[in-house]
């Protein structure tokens, strides 16, 4: 995965940076928004991820710029401003996802790794296919091995969520976001509730599990254990 | 004064009219005497009428000039000759039927033939007394409101200014520091009460955002200080105690919670403060507090089950108001946690909507220990604790926040005794194109 990071604080730059090579991706560095605007024309990245707070403006300024240009790059804001209309200031600009600092890692790198692969996917398909697993968008049905799964309305919701983000691992705060749109972290854990009701449906019976959790991260639908 | 002008005008043409139109009567019908008996008869009659009692004065004068009758002069001009038709004689020292001397008097002088010339006059005497009543009536009433405009005016003023003495000696409290005073209203409704309202409504919302931002200092200076000492504590245990990988990594690990946890408060406690600054209120749109708060009630509705507690929802009625979706989502969904954290196994939550006038009301209802009425009133404030012994799940903010959100969208939030248990009522203005009857 090729990243650019458009911050002007080195210490998180390198603390990213030295993450992400670790895992085997490709990044940039820019320390403003000028120069963060030239590397995004210069290169084709899989995701750029972007502060807010930059030495020569505000970072929404760089995604409207992009997006005028007509580039779709995924981009991830990492900022301090935490404010109740950043976020939607900030998605509005063109911002695809807001994460606020200070953030744990493990949260940075899963929606990361699903904004990067958003862009491959095709996004348009009515029919999700894997582990056995198929999912009409349609029609609303599930079947797993052919045989048809009763799900409710938002348990087929959490599981197309997981679908489409196949062998990634999604956080709790990724689910309440995008499938029950809270932008919030109840202390009651309302997303465990509902996987283990998804997984009774969907794994039960089943040698493979497909719904996992991922211990101090979140959880995946992957299709080899 | 410019009726006055206008009455003086309008009163004295009125009087001089009807002065001539009695001139001309009395004319026409001395001529018409004159024509059917002769002058002999007139004569006779001028000389008569002139006597009588009556407010006409006569002449009867030959072509020369020659008295016949009547006690008026002559009326020439400059030059010596007649004048005749309309018109005014300044008399002086002339004695009319016993009264001093006139000023003027109106005649009409007629030829009646070749060698006589009849005279009718009749003193502007009324004229002049119309006028002085007007003169005077007008007067008298220009005196007395140009009095009365003083007085008023000075009483007036007076009141006025003590009025606005009184709004400068508050604000001078208020900049020295006393916060809660406020501008005495009156029942008067002009621009200076308007004014007093407004600056008093101000004042409120200035004292409440210093109220929110000290809070804001003792409670950071409270409530985060003791994690972090947590954590400072268990690293430096750590560093000090000669130990294996293993018990460094769980110190880290545990610190880390900890950490998170703090940032969770702190973020909590930030999001407190910016919606009591009422950074958001541009952002409403119509929406329907029943449905979010279904939505609310679906999600949660696995968790509490899991419980063994039985989570319910009664709309009869739909909330149609103004607001922000993402906020009043919390709010329930703080709401219900509330609910869920703080009843046992077997505990009944059920959430329903109200309609009180152009009020709707959204109701969480446990049947849960519910609190002592005394705490009651607390329970909203941040990190109050109904027993500060047991640490809870939460961070103590959910309600804080609750009654946050419910300001900012001008609702009111409240707890009652459930009894038993407790039930917690959000109050909010309904969309009243919505409320059809």
């Amino acid at each position: 995965m090729k990243v650019l990071v458009v911050e002007d604080d080195d210490e998180n730059a390198v603390f990213i940076r030295d993450h992400l090579t670790n895992q085997g991706h490709t990044i940039d560095i820019a320390p403003d928004g000028a120069q963060g605007l030239r590397f995004s024309r210069a290169e084709e990245y899989d995701v750029i991820v972007l502060d807010r707070l930059l030495p020569d403006g505000d970072g929404i300024e760089l995604v409207k710029q992009l997006r005028h240009d007509r580039k779709e790059t995924p981009v991830l804001f990492l900022t301090n401003l935490s404010g109740i209309d950043d976020r939607v200031h900030g998605l509005e600009a063109g911002g695809d996802d807001y994460l606020v600092k200070p953030f744990a890692l493990s949260e940075f790198m899963a929606r990361l790794l699903a904004l990067a692969r958003r862009a491959s996917v095709k996004e348009r398909s009515t029919v999700l296919s894997a582990g056995g697993v198929e999912m009409d968008l349609i029609k609303r049905t599930v079947r797993r091995q052919g045989k048809e799964i009763e799900l409710q309305p938002r348990e087929f919701q959490l599981l197309e969520y997981l679908m489409r983000n196949e062998g990634r691992v999604v956080t709790r705060t990724m689910l309440l976001e995008n499938v029950w749109d809270f932008h919030f972290d109840p202390n009651t854990n309302i997303v465990e509730t509902h996987i283990s009701r998804l997984r009774a449906k969907v794994d039960r019976g089943h040698a493979n599990e497909l719904i996992q959790t991922i211990r101090g991260v979140g959880y995946s639908f992957r299709v080899s254990s | 004064m410019v009726l006055g002008t206008v009455v003086y005008y309008a009163v004295e043409q009125n009087v001089s009219s009807r002065i001539d139109e009695r001139i001309r009567k009395e004319t026409a019908l001395l001529k018409t005497g004159f024509r059917v008996n002769g002058l002999p008869w007139l004569t006779n009659e001028v000389q008569q009428r002139t006597f009588e009692a009556g407010s006409f004065d006569y002449r009867l004068e030959d072509s020369s000039g020659q008295t016949l009758a009547g006690n008026l002069p002559s009326a020439k001009t400059k030059d010596g000759d007649r004048i005749e038709g309309w018109t005014q004689l300044s008399i002086t020292n002339f004695i009319h039927k016993g009264d001093e001397a006139l000023l003027s008097e109106r005649i009409l002088v007629s030829k009646l033939d070749d060698n006589t010339f009849l005279v009718v006059g009749n003193d502007l005497n009324a004229v002049r007394e119309s006028r002085r009543a007007v003169v005077t009536a007008f007067g008298w009433g220009l005196a007395i409101t140009v009095f009365l405009g003083a007085v008023g005016g000075l009483v007036l003023s007076s009141a006025f200014l003590k009025r606005i003495d009184a709004m400068t000696q508050t604000a001078q409290e208020i900049i020295g520091g006393n916060l809660s005073r406020r501008i005495p209203e009156t029942l008067e409704n002009d621009d200076l009460a308007r004014l007093a309202r407004t600056l008093n409504q101000m004042l409120d919302r200035i004292e409440s955002l210093i109220e929110a931002n000290r809070h804001m200092s003792s409670d950071i200076a409270h409530d985060l200080r003791s994690p972090l000492g947590r954590v400072l504590r268990r690293l430096e245990t750590a560093k000090m105690r000669v130990a294996n990988a293993a018990d460094y990594q769980s110190a880290i690990d545990a610190s880390v919670e900890d950490i998170n946890g703090l940032l969770r408060t702190f973020n909590a406690l930030l999001r407190i403060s910016q919606i009591e600054s009422g950074a958001r209120k541009a952002g409403f749109k119509n929406l329907d507090l029943a449905e979010i708060a279904m939505g609310v009630i679906e999600a949660f509705q696995p968790a509490a089950a899991d419980e063994g507690k039985v989570l319910t929802a009664h709309f009869k009625r739909g909330l149609p108001c103004l607001g922000d979706k993402e906020l009043l989502t919390q709010l329930v969904a703080n709401l219900v946690d509330n609910a869920i954290r703080h009843t046992g196994v077997g505990a009944k939550i059920e959430i329903s909507s109200r309609w009180e006038g152009h009020h709707g009301q959204l109701i969480v209802a446990d049947d849960g220990p519910g609190v002592p009425t005394a705490q009651q009133k607390r329970i909203f404030e941040r990190f109050y604790r109904v027993d500060a012994a047991r640490r809870a799940p939460g961070d103590g903010l959910g309600l804080s926040l609750v009654r946050a959100i419910a300001e900012l969208h001008d609702g009111l939030v409240w707890s009652e005794d459930n009894k038993p248990g407790l039930k917690i009522i959000l109050d909010l203005t309904l969309r009243s194109e919505f409320m059809a009857i």
